[in-house]
Formats: C-alpha cells, structure tokens, sequence
C-alpha cells in the first residue's frame, strides 16, 4: 500500500466504524425483545380468560391478570412460513414471533379484539383471528 | 509479471489452503443442518439453506476482512493474505446461494420480474423496523459479484492496479449494507440476544483491528529522519540491515526499502506493483528483490523486474558516510539505474 491508499483506508474505517456503530445502535434500540411471560401470573386464581378463540393450527386465549392482557398461544400444526410474526388486528402493532409448534405467552399493552399473523418477508396474511 | 511465475511459488500452499477453505465450509453447512434439524426440525429445507449460506457469507466475510489488519499487526498471518482472493470468491458463491434461494422463496409468486420484486415489494424505505432490508443484500451481493468477477490477475493488469484497488475497496460498501442487511432483516422478525451479540463482537472486532492498524501505520508514517545539510536523510547504520534483507524508512511522505546485499545497498519504493505489497518485508532471492505477498520480483539496483516482464519501481540515491546511511529523499523515475553504495 502506498500513502494515499494508506490514507483512504485510514478514512473509510473511522467513517465506517462511526456511522454503523450509529446505525446499529439505532436499530438495536428499536428491537422488540417481547420477553414472553411465563412467570409473571404464576398464580392461575388471579388468571381469568376472558377471550377466545379456536382455529385448526392454533388455539388463541386473552388472559386478564391483576396487572396485565396476556396473550396465550397454542400452536398445533407446523408453520411452514420462515417469518410468522404476530401482530394485534386493531393497530397493527408488532406483539411477537412464532417459531413452530408449541405454547407461546405474550404480555399485552391492553385489550385486543384478534390478532393477525403475517409473513413479513413475504408481505402476507397468514392467519387472521377475531374474538 | 505473468501468472506462470506465481502459481509456481505458491501452487503448492494455494492448493492446500483452497482445501481448508472448501472442507471449512462443508463441514460449517453440515454443523448448520444438523443443529437446525436438532433444535428446529420443522425448518423447511429452503428456510434452512438461505440461512445456512446467508450466515456462512457473513462469517466468512468477517474472516475476509480481519486478515488484512491481522497480517499487518503480526506477520505470521501473511500466508492467509495471499490466498485471500480465493476466499473471497467462495464468499460470494455462498452469498450467491442465499440470494438467489431468497428470491426464489420470497419473490418469484407474483406476476412481476423477481429481480424488480426485491425492490418493490416492500416499499417502507423510510421504516427501521420494516425496511426492505433484501435490497441491501442485493446491493451487496452485486458488489461481490465485480468483485469475485474481476478478481484474476488479468483484470488486474487491464484496470489498472490503481483502479482495480479502488474496485475491491468496495468490499467495505458491501460490508456496511451486509450488516445493516441483517441487522435490518433476520433480527427484526427473530430477535435473539445471542446472534446479535455475536455479529455486535464481530463488528467490534473488525473495526477496532482496522482502526489500531491504521493508527499503528500512521504513526510509522509520522516517524521523521534526521535531515543533512544537503537536504538528505540520515536513516541508520549500514550495519543494522541484515544481509539479503531490507530495512524501511519512511521518506517524505512515501515509504522506502533499503535493501544489503552481496556488500552493496540499494534503496526502492516500498510498494510492488502487482497489489501494492512491501517489498521491504520480502528478501533477496537469486539476485531479485522479491515481493513477501506473490513473488513478484524487482532488480535492486534499477527497480526493474527481470525480462520478459516490465514492472518498474521508483529508486533512490544513498550514500554512505562514517557507516551511516543517508537517502536522497527526491526519487529518481521509475526504473531508473542507481549505482549501488558499497558497504
Ligand atoms: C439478492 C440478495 C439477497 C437477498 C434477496 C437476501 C434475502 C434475505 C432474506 C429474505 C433473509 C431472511 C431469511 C430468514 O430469516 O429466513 C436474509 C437473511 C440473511 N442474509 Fe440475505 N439476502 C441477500 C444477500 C445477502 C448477502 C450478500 C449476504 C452476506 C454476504 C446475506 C446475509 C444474510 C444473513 C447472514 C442473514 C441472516 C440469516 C439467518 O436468518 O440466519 N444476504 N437474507
Ligand atoms: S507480488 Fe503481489 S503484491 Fe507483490
């Protein structure tokens, strides 16, 4: 490498390093963890399901608890989209990912009246469920 | 310098270390399936192999682009530089595995050109969290492909070494958009703390090896030889250079190697024609200064690699007073005859 190679590169890193680190804090700072739930209402007697519903590849239940919605997934059949994201039916608002076959518990930031699960990548509706 | 030349030196590691590269990679697909089959055996087979190739890239790439510090920071990583080209070529056929598997799955169902779908299908280019993050994998890939597709030495030697540079610089551009590709798409819809901290290491690590390599160069660069009367640099004592080896220094802004042999000393550009490696770190083989990175080689006493090939390097004047050195730091044209100093 001669000097101004030496130079360039010198540049583009510094630059790189600030505009990515930028970007990546960003992004991760826009990340939804969702931690799921399972502990936060161990105790079933403060549990009440106040809304349903039933589907061949999965079973959908509102949990109310002292403090919070919680959303409970029983998934039955296998997902066969690579992305199956969950997202609530009144805002479109991002609750969660399913993996696969399996129960799932999500924390709500309040009532929802059904969820739609989409293939992101693919921009598609997978599934719609209304209570 | 021909390519005869090159595979001659090298022909014996370049074989060995294409077969690192190829038995890496089967054995890091196998590692892949297996685990996914284990922990996630309701994968689809598509599913698995775009993530199996994506991730395969990415890891390569990483490796791509922490050899270049590495080698400068220590030497015994020098080897792994020369075969770099061959890496980066299997980097961009993985690559190429995954986009193309990618647009296969996710964009070949509707009724436009798939190509024209990666662009369009999502169009939520102001978002963060829905951006359209395939495009910048196509950007990316399409980088890798002028690159992996310019990579022979015959481009090389049309483009230009200076242009061709240029051209491979890119790999940083595509760098940038792989990391945002990924940060921007898997980790949006699977968000585990995991992966993303093994690709926020990765970025930590590459960038802080680039960066300490470039401080450690500047401050060579900044280093400052005692100037004489006449305007020539006292550099170090004849004695301090081995013999059939070099030693450099930095003159002005450019960097020199001076070179002891058979009792005479000879002073040329530190940088070889062919990919810009340092002669200086390389010895004297057969009368020839000859390049550490491919073995191309250069007459000492006129910069000149041997007939039939016609690289040229610049020279410059020495002499020696009181068994110290000193270095005209004007050089001469590239090529030029220089005596060379007896010590
Ligand atoms: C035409 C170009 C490309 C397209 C259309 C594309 C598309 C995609 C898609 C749809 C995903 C999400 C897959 C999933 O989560 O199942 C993905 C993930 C990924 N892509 Fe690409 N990509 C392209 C180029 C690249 C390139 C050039 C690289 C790196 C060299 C790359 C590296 C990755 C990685 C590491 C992931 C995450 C893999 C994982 O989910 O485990 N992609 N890409
Ligand atoms: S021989 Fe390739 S850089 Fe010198």
């Amino acid at each position: 490498m001669d000097a101004g190679l030496r130079k360039r590169h010198k540049y583009i890193w510094l630059l790189l390093t600030l505009v990515l680190s930028t970007l990546l804090i960003m992004v991760i700072k826009s990340l939804n963890f969702n931690p799921r739930v399972e502990s936060s209402y161990a105790s079933e007697e403060v549990a009440d399901p106040i809304k349903e519903a039933k589907h061949d590849v999965m079973d959908v239940t509102v949990v109310k608890t002292v403090d919070a919605h919680v959303l409970e997934l029983n998934v039955k059949q296998p997902i066969k989209s690579a992305s199956s994201v969950i997202f609530t039916l009144d805002e479109n608002q991002k609750i969660g990912q399913l993996e696969g076959i399996g129960t799932y518990t999500f924390q709500l930031e309040n009532e929802i009246s059904g969820i739609i699960i989409k293939d992101v990548i693919k921009n598609q509706e997978i599934l719609k469920l209304e209570f | 310098m021909g390519l005869d030349y090159t595979l001659v030196l090298w022909n014996k590691h370049k074989k060995t270390y294409d077969k690192i590269i190829g038995f890496g990679m089967l054995l890091y697909l196998l590692v892949f399936i297996i685990l996914t089959l284990v922990l996630n055996p309701e994968t689809t087979a598509e599913t698995m192999i775009i993530r199996a190739f994506g991730s395969l890239a990415v890891l390569m790439l990483h490796i791509i682009l922490i050899i270049g510090p590495l080698s400068r920071l220590n030497p015994q990583f020098l080897p792994i530089l020369y075969n770099r080209r061959h890496l980066g070529v299997s980097m961009f056929l993985a690559a190429l595995v995954h986009g193309v598997f990618s647009i296969i799955q996710f964009h070949t169902l509707g009724n436009v050109n798939p190509i024209y779908a990666v662009f369009t299908s999502n169009m939520d280019y102001g978002s963060l969290t829905n951006f359209p993050f395939q495009v910048l994998g196509f950007l990316a890939l399409l980088i890798l492909f002028f690159m992996a597709s310019t990579s022979h030495d015959f481009f090389l030697k049309n483009l230009s070494p200076k242009i061709w540079k240029g051209l491979h610089m890119m790999v940083y551009l595509a760098y940038a958009l792989i990391i945002m590709h990924v940060f921007l798409g898997a980790f949006q819809q699977e968000t585990s703390p995991f992966t993303i901290g093994i690709m926020v290491i990765g970025f930590m690590l590459i960038t802080s090896l680039h960066l300490i390599s470039a401080l450690k160069e500047s401050k060579i660069d900044g280093l400052k030889s005692e100037k004489a009367d006449d305007g020539w640099l006292k550099v170090c004592g004849a004695d301090e250079i081995p013999n059939d080896r070099a030693k450099i220094f930095t003159v002005g802004k450019e960097r020199v190697a001076i070179f002891k042999y058979d009792g005479k000393l000879s002073a040329i550009h530190n940088v070889c024609k062919h990919q810009g490696g340092p002669l200086g770190e390389g010895k004297i083989v057969d009368g020839c200064i000859t390049c550490p990175w491919h073995g191309y080689q250069y007459l000492p006493q006129n910069g000149q690699s041997p007939p039939p090939f016609t690289e040229k390097v610049v020279t410059y004047g020495l002499r020696l007073d009181e068994g110290m050195i000193y270095i005209n730091p004007d050089g001469f044209e590239e090529g030029t005859e220089v005596e060379p100093v007896k010590c």
